[in-house]
């Protein structure tokens, strides 16, 4: 398993995809700091302090950026293999496509934790360069965690979305919307219970993130069922990977070549 | 051990009404060139891929080294090395990277493993073109190093020499030829050009419509394939009145107003020659020619498709 997780990060070298991901997991911070220049009075952070631009950032990040960036590398990666006709190759190793998938779903979750460490260095370098006050070791150290946290709890979240979709060739970008509808209707749960087992908001409760800004709730979502959600999302994952077999073709494929055996021209007119 | 390296039995791919391959049975034998020469859409390819279980038979078993493929894939396809249609690798990476790719999930430990496999394709290592700027001669040659990479006992190559140029298709050839020859590999290769198949192995199997019509070594075909002497004359009538006549035997073919094959080849062309020009006859050609796998596999199909 090692060496397909190792194989797998060989294979992103000059990947254009990555760069979407870079792109977009660069937005939270600048979403999170241009809302607050442009945004009228009574909707301003009060004080719009490091510590608040984190929480902004992390919040933009899981309703909006994490689950579509996230389903949209893990499902393209997966595709690839299909579109760039490599399962021949692999297949014969062997290297099972259901042991191949582990592989990837792996390789691709510490990509997602890569890509919220990213996360944090952009959200620290825009906070820096915009002036915002209030920089300390502490809110450093926590918003890594929650940041870094986040990004995990959120891949967890959408994993049986890049799952469920990597079982037919060009299905992952129907997973990118399912994953941004997920995402966003994340915003509109109020209740406890809701948040609590919601996949995409479970995080925030894991990661001890306080939403009360954002969600206007005071009554904090219960820990356990937040991780009992993650968990069973984690079940389904492999519940979806075990069940999955290498799609089969249905009819003989064609190729686009002559159906004729080939001749030199020495041999036709022999 | 068996002497048979694959052995196929009753080997049948069905795709819904349309049976792709069909109780197909092949025998491979150990540290021999196999050629299963068929047209596009015979059955070449799809028979390959259940020998790899890429695809799953509806019915019939696989044998290789003597276990059934189903259920011994991990000790079975480690010897194996493949090419299976068109080169697929990651079109962002250079051929080097690609092959370090499939050496780490092949656990290959040898560490010239790579360069030595690039070096008997003829393409160079650590070079920093990526797969997508490869012309289809150097993707084909990549294929070919990665299926050699981890020496496997036994080479799958299906259409090795697709899209090489002539000169690229010789090297191949002979390096084919030497892995057979020096290393003791066995390797059942498919094409439909039927010169290089004929140039390379040592067995043949025809496939037809999924259907295996002959499997026999290349010098039984060659002595079952017909020996004639053609003629090319100014009156082919003449011609075959003074074979009749002065010859005794029936055994000609009328090919058009001026030409005739005559099959049986103990007759003494010099007699018949001589006999042509006394009667008055102008004889423009006259040589002793043999089938060739060519004229063989038409006869075996029926023709059809011939281009």
């Amino acid at each position: 398993m090692l060496s397909i997780i190792k194989t797998e990060f060989e294979k992103l070298k000059r990947l254009h995809i990555l760069l979407i991901g870079l792109i977009g997991m660069a937005f939270p911070a600048i979403l999170s700091v241009f809302t607050q220049a442009v945004v009228t009075e009574e909707g301003k952070v009060q004080n719009f302090d490091f510590a608040a631009l984190f929480n902004s950032s992390i919040w933009n990040s899981v309703t909006i950026f994490m689950p579509v960036i996230f389903t949209l590398i893990g499902g393209y990666l997966i595709n690839r293999e299909y579109t760039d006709n490599t399962l021949k190759s692999i297949l014969p190793v062997p290297v099972t496509f259901r042991r191949l998938l582990f592989g990837k779903l792996l390789a691709i979750g510490l990509l997602s934790v890569v890509f919220g460490f990213y996360c944090y260095i952009i959200t620290v370098l825009v906070g820096y360069l915009s002036g915002v006050p209030d920089l300390s070791v502490a809110v450093l150290v926590k918003s890594l965690w929650q940041m870094v946290g986040i990004a995990a709890c959120t891949y967890i979240a959408v994993l049986p979305i890049i799952a469920f979709t990597s079982k037919r060739p060009g299905a992952f970008m129907g997973g990118v919307i399912v994953s941004f509808i997920t995402g966003y209707s994340g915003m509109f749960i109020k209740n406890v219970v809701g948040r609590s087992l919601y996949p995409i908001l479970a995080g925030f409760t894991v990661i001890g993130f306080d939403t009360k800004t954002f969600m206007n709730t005071n009554e904090p979502a219960n820990l356990m069922l937040s991780s009992l959600s993650l968990v069973v999302m984690l079940l389904l994952t492999i519940m979806i990977v075990m069940l999955t077999n290498l799609p089969q073709a249905t009819s003989k494929n064609q190729k686009h070549k002559k159906s004729n055996i080939f001749l030199r021209p020495g041999q036709r007119s022999r | 051990m068996s002497d048979i390296i694959i052995e196929t039995k009753n080997l049948t791919k069905q795709y819904g009404e349309q049976k792709s391959v069909a109780n197909l049975n092949i025998h491979v034998k150990k540290g021999r060139i196999y050629g299963l020469l068929g047209r596009n859409g015979a059955g070449k390819t799809t028979t390959m891929k259940m020998l790899l279980n890429l695809t799953q038979p509806t019915s019939g078993e696989v044998v290789i080294f003597g276990k059934n493929i189903q259920g011994n894939e991990k000790k079975i396809l480690p010897r194996i090395g493949s090419l299976i249609e068109a080169p697929g690798f990651y079109p962002n990476l250079t051929g080097t990277e690609n092959l370090s790719i499939f050496a780490r999930l092949r656990g290959v430990s040898k560490r010239d493993a790579i360069s030595s496999a690039l070096e008997v394709v003829g393409l160079p290592y650590g070079d920093k073109k990526l797969f997508s700027q490869y012309s289809l001669g150097m993707k084909q040659r990549l294929a070919i190093a990665l299926a050699i990479m981890h020496d496997p006992e036994l080479l799958i190559l299906d259409e090795p020499i697709n899209g090489l140029d002539p000169i690229g298709i010789a090297e191949v050839r002979s390096f084919i030829r030497e892995l057979c020859d020096a290393r003791g590999k066995t390797i059942l290769i498919s094409s439909h050009i039927l010169s290089e198949i004929a140039l390379l192995v040592d067995d043949i199997g025809i496939i037809d419509h999924g259907v295996l019509l002959e499997e026999k070594s290349l010098a039984e075909l060659e002595e079952k394939n017909s020996k004639y002497v053609h003629f090319i004359v100014s009156d082919m009538a003449q011609a075959a009145r003074i074979i009749e006549q002065n010859f005794g035997t029936k055994n000609y073919t009328v090919e058009d107003d001026h030409s005739l094959r005559l099959y049986d080849v103990s007759l003494p062309v010099t007699a018949l020659n001589r006999a042509f020009i006394e009667n008055g006859l102008e004889v423009a050609e006259a040589h002793t020619c043999e089938d060739t796998l060519e004229d063989y596999f038409k006869r075996v199909t029926g023709g059809e498709g011939i281009a």
